[in-house]
């Protein structure tokens, strides 16, 4: 009888230390880049992510392009890019300059030249031309606008605040990404994953 | 404490925290749960529409069996189900080294690569599992095996 009891006890304890256990240090929803949806959506994805790494290419262009259009074109959810260059890869610092400054001509040439750096990474990452990359995606008058917003110290501030952002959510390795619902956070993922599963996880809060 | 008590309480203390952690750290719980979908596609074994549903209760699976190996109720068939998903896991983590897939094991946390060690780490929790399955006959071995001495021994003084 007392064994009984003393294994309850037992459990109790076991689930309540589970229960109370803390949660996963959150990110800032207010630094990067809203490439799609808005701050009041019911959902946050929160990309922590580098041009040159090709995990980051395959979530961005197979998973993070598709919640664009299915979910933030409805403001069901709030995606939010941080630069966050790693130093093994020595052309990712340049990228993240160059989507920085597209982010200042707007969002529609933002998500091109995010397309375009994604899409041409085997191509750059080789070589380091960028700007062949980037002026595709862009018409010759805003390529001559993005150089000269490219001159701005305030566009390497804007990729160093993404890294010291990492930096403090003890960020490793890219992607890394958050899932919020407001300031609750849902989940954190270190690793790519198939758009079905997303779907699946984002239909299921979003009942 | 009798040996066979305390062996008893050992094993079933270490595969309980064993399947309660395991489970926690990829739950809900944890925030995980995405983590631990990418961690199964990663096993590139699993359609892609039945990921999330195993991510999403897999864990509470292990969770439950942890709690019910604790409690003791039926302790035969706990352990059972334990050494059955040991063996399971062990099985899968083999095929996927030799098909030469480089993924997170997704065991205990994740960040964790399938190499010979995870599976022999994983493997050595088959022990105490297989042990509570055949206590009851080990134990009654001993007692068949220990009863002749004892009866020659007390013959002498009978």
């Amino acid at each position: 009888m007392h064994c009984g009891r003393f294994q309850t006890k037992i459990v109790l304890a076991l689930f309540l230390l589970v229960l109370a256990a803390p949660p996963a240090r959150p990110a800032e929803g207010t630094a990067g880049q809203i490439l799609g949806g808005t701050l009041d959506a019911p959902v946050r994805i929160e990309v922590f992510s580098d041009f040159e790494c090709p995990s980051c290419r395959s979530l961005y262009l197979d998973v993070m392009r598709r919640v664009l259009v299915e979910y933030s074109s409805q403001n069901k959810v709030c995606l939010i890019y941080h630069e966050f260059p790693l130093n093994i890869h020595q052309y990712s610092w340049p990228a993240a300059r160059y989507a920085e400054a597209a982010a200042r001509l707007g969002r529609d040439q933002l998500l091109k030249v995010y397309d375009t750096l994604f899409m041409d990474q085997a191509y750059w990452s080789e070589n380091g031309n960028l700007e062949a990359s980037v002026s595709k995606a862009l018409t010759r008058a805003e390529m001559q606008k993005l150089k000269k917003i490219m001159q701005d110290p305030g566009i390497d501030a804007a990729v160093q605040k993404g890294v010291q952002l990492a930096t403090q959510n003890r960020i490793k390795s890219t992607p890394t990404w958050y899932i919020f619902s407001g300031q609750r956070l849902l989940q954190k993922v270190e690793s790519r994953l198939t758009y079905v599963a997303l779907k699946q996880y984002l239909d299921s809060i979003l009942k | 404490m009798k040996m066979r008590t305390l062996l008893h309480w050992l094993c079933r203390c270490i595969l309980a925290a064993m399947f309660i952690y395991s489970g926690y750290v990829k739950s809900e719980l944890n925030n995980a749960t995405l983590q631990f979908a990418a961690a199964i596609t990663g096993y590139q074994i699993i359609p892609d529409n039945l990921v999330f549903p195993i991510a999403q209760y897999f864990p509470w699976v292990e969770i439950a069996l942890g709690l019910w190996i604790l409690i003791g109720w039926k302790i035969w068939w706990s352990s059972a189900a334990a050494s059955a998903l040991m063996l399971f896991f062990i099985i899968l983590l083999s095929v996927t080294l030799f098909r030469g897939i480089e993924t997170d094991c997704g065991c205990f946390g994740f960040g964790d690569r399938i190499t010979w060690k995870t599976i022999v780490r994983d493997g050595s929790f088959l022990i105490p599992a297989l042990y509570l399955v055949l206590e009851p006959r080990i134990w009654a071995r001993r007692k068949n095996s220990a009863a002749p001495s004892t009866i020659a021994a007390l013959t002498p003084e009978d």
